[in-house]
């Protein structure tokens, strides 16, 4: 949507896309992309359990918390799901309803290996996320770990 | 001619041939008398007389009477055809002093009764019996054409009725080649152009904010630029907090509403 200037983009926000964000835009993101994810395992535990259910419809339970398991295995899609939104688009579903943009230097798209460390530490130590009111430039622990900041970008679906 | 519109010459001529008559009558009356009186006495005096002795056969008046109706036959015939041959000269000549004279047409119309003559002509039969063809091939269409007033004739002509009879949309798709002239349409016309103009029109950037999918509906751009403002509320106290501990004293620049950067101090 350039040449003719017809952005989608409102003249308000125009401002502040490509700065940094902030605690509250990140957290949002954060909480949507939790809801995702456990959305996900949710689907997932009726998969099993529609599969179980099929296999022996008589016997049929369903299946109890596997405490440990599970954790492990929310936490596994978690990593999955970030690295790949990071990796591939540079957002997730939270990051793409916020309008936030995971970049690394020279606001590029992050690495694969960058993308899976920032994942597994901010699921593995999600508080660093708070870092980021303290920041100067608004990085949280991970963001410091792998040298990546997040950025306002609205715009960045329509290019 | 007198006042009282009679001819006098006529007059005259009339008298005499009054007078003529009479006399003629008269003697003729007087004629058939006489001899009624005088046949009782003169029939066998004269009776004799028809047929006198001692005359040649040659001589005798019967003999002599079929002669001369022989030698008059042959005189009428001869007369007949010169009078014929006379005729024959003189009649056009007098036809024609007639007709330069009369009016015919006048004559014909007051004393002909045209309708019943009409009336009596098979008309059905004398059609049947034209040969249309012939008769059109004599005619030199083309020079017909060339002296027809076409366009008070096209003046005249109800097109909206004509084209209520037709099925134009029929008549397109079976008569008209489509995609040729959709092609020959697009050849001609700049689509570029045109779509710059309808987008410089329509205002399309408002129109697409304002029809987007459900990322940036209102909802969506309003948690957006509320989070952003909470963020930059967030940088502002940091900001405070940051320069209080650092004893510097300078001022951060004011950000009013949520369309302001989230400030300077978290510009990347």
């Amino acid at each position: 949507m350039t040449g003719h200037g017809a952005s989608v983009l409102p003249d308000e926000a125009e401002a502040f896309q490509g700065r940094p964000a902030g605690l509250v835009s990140r957290s949002v993101a954060a909480v949507i992309d939790g809801g995702v994810v456990g959305g996900a395992l949710l689907a997932a535990y009726l998969g099993v359990s529609a599969a179980l259910f099929a296999i022996n419809p008589r016997g049929f339970t369903f299946p109890q918390s596997l405490g440990l398991f599970s954790l492990a295995v929310a936490w596994a899609l978690a990593v999955v799901y970030l690295t790949i939104g990071w990796w591939i688009a540079g957002r997730t579903y939270g990051c793409a309803v916020m309008g936030l943009r995971v970049v690394g230097r020279g606001d590029r798209n992050i690495r694969f290996l960058p993308a899976l460390v920032r994942a597994g530490l901010s699921t593995f130590f999600p508080i660093g996320l708070a870092w980021c009111a303290v920041d100067r430039k608004a990085r949280a622990v991970h963001d410091l770990v792998t040298r990546s900041h997040v950025i306002y970008d609205w715009r960045h679906r329509e290019e | 001619m007198t006042s009282s519109g009679v001819d006098p010459a006529r007059e005259r001529w009339v008298a005499l041939a009054d007078t003529s008559l009479g006399v003629a009558s008269v003697m003729g009356r007087v004629t058939v008398r006489v001899v009624r009186r005088t046949r009782v006495v003169a029939t066998p005096v004269l009776r004799p007389l028809a047929r006198p002795p001692l005359v040649p056969d040659r001589w005798q008046p019967p003999t002599l009477a079929d002669a001369f109706r022989a030698r008059g036959g042959l005189v009428r015939d001869r007369l007949t055809i010169a009078f014929l041959a006379v005729l024959d000269r003189l009649l056009p000549v007098l036809v024609e002093q007639v007709l330069a004279r009369v009016d015919l047409t006048d004559v014909v119309r007051r004393h002909v009764d045209l309708d019943a003559i009409v009336a009596g002509v098979d008309l059905d039969g004398v059609v049947a019996r034209v040969d249309v063809e012939a008769v059109v091939a004599r005619v030199d269409l083309d020079a017909i054409a060339a002296g027809l007033d076409v366009d008070a004739v096209a003046a005249r002509l109800d097109v909206d009725a004509v084209l209520d009879r037709l099925d134009l949309t029929d008549l397109a798709l079976r008569r008209l080649d489509l995609v040729e002239i959709v092609n020959a349409v697009l050849a001609n016309v700049d689509l570029a152009t045109i779509a710059q103009q309808v987008i410089d029109e329509i205002d399309l950037p408002d129109i697409i904010r304002e029809s987007s999918g459900a990322l940036t509906s209102d909802t969506v751009r309003g948690a957006r630029m509320r989070s952003a403002a909470a963020d930059q509320a967030i940088g502002r106290v940091r900001d405070r907090l940051l320069l209080r501990r650092h004893g510097n004293g300078t001022e951060l620049p004011t950000m009013t509403g949520a369309a302001e950067p989230p400030g300077p101090a978290d510009r990347p």
